[in-house]
């Protein structure tokens, strides 16, 4: 099983180098074999299908143990606007959240008592609310830091 | 706020997910918020595993990928178990055509090979099926895996019931969802 995956990996590899080699700028066109795309395709799909089920099986025997993320509304219409960059930043953020909900240099809202915590390296805020009961974090909001907090 | 499901993603899942391309992340990031907001809005793009009902299997046409996930409808969360990429994407084409047609068939071909040639396109009529095999099963997954099809329609196509009965209407129906 081990020499399978290694030799699916180096498959996997070689597509990869082939495509990119393809797309650089004054390739020549590269010509597969109908044959292999459908082989190579059978092979993927195999070891796609065996990752799948031993991702399922070890799912259902280990606990749930992370936060989870429940976003509003609002957060995933900003979210699906924001430009690349950003989006990748907040989202590493929120991933960072999920293994410490409350980091040190996050800040309480006095009004409302909700958790603010500024995305590293961007302008964006993300405002939320940790139910430690039911081990989720609820984002609120994701807005633009107040100008006199941006330096 | 009550709408949208919260999501967790499994530790194996996580990783696969720090491994994807930048293009290809961003795209599986707005099919998990859209799946956050209402995992039931591509019901074409969504397959149950298993007999819980609970396990999904989501498969994005383009670019390709497919997410795994357990859902919980009375808790309203989402669990990604699986994440997988693929990087040989074939869009299969589909060609429907009666039998008393079979030198259009070979005319199209002709056309059509060049393309199957540079891994563009993967070209599949009947005559791919091999003799003993389950006929209607073959057809029935190639007509699922189809990215496009071609009709030869002649007085003989409009004629074959088989053609009106079980080609002309999954891939019109395909095409409408898409």
């Amino acid at each position: 099983m081990a020499s399978r995956s290694k030799d699916i990996a180096r498959l996997k590899q070689t597509v990869a180098i082939l495509g990119e080699s393809a797309q650089s700028p004054g390739s020549e066109r590269i010509s597969v074999p109908s044959d292999w795309i459908e082989e190579f395709s059978r092979i993927e799909t195999e070891e796609i299908v065996r990752s799948r089920t031993k991702a399922i099986s070890e799912a259902a025997a280990a606990p749930k143990s992370g936060f989870s993320i429940l976003s509003s509304a609002v957060v995933l219409n900003v979210k699906s606007r924001l430009d690349p960059d950003d989006r990748l930043k907040v989202e590493d953020a929120i991933d960072e959240l999920i293994v410490q909900p409350r980091p040190r240099d996050v800040e309480k809202e006095a009004d409302t008592g909700s958790l603010r915590l500024r995305v590293p390296g961007t302008y964006w805020e993300i405002v939320y609310a940790v139910n430690d009961a039911e081990r989720q974090l609820k984002l609120l909001s994701l807005r633009q830091a107040a100008l006199s907090e941006r330096n | 706020m009550a709408d949208e499901f919260a999501c967790s993603c499994s530790p194996e899942a996580a990783k696969v997910r720090r491994e994807l391309s930048r293009e290809l992340l961003l795209k599986l990031l707005d099919v998990i918020d859209e799946l956050a907001r209402n995992p039931f809005a591509h019901p074409e793009r969504i397959r149950t595993l298993g007999t819980s009902g609970n396990m999904c299997l989501y498969v994005h046409p383009e670019p390709a990928f497919e997410i795994t996930y357990e859902i919980d409808r009375t808790n309203r969360r989402l669990y990604f178990v699986h994440f997988a990429a693929r990087i040989v994407e074939l869009k299969r084409v589909f060609v429907s055509y009666s039998h008393e047609d079979v030198k259009w068939l070979e005319r199209l071909r002709k056309f059509l090979t060049p393309l199957e040639n540079q891994g563009l396109v993967r070209i599949w009529d009947d005559s791919k099926i091999q003799a003993g095999s389950d006929w209607q099963a073959e057809i029935r997954k190639a007509l699922e895996s189809a990215k496009a099809a071609v009709f030869l329609v002649t007085q003989d196509f409009l004629n074959s019931p088989f053609i009106q009965a079980h080609e002309i209407p999954p891939l019109l129906e395909s095409a409408r969802r898409e």
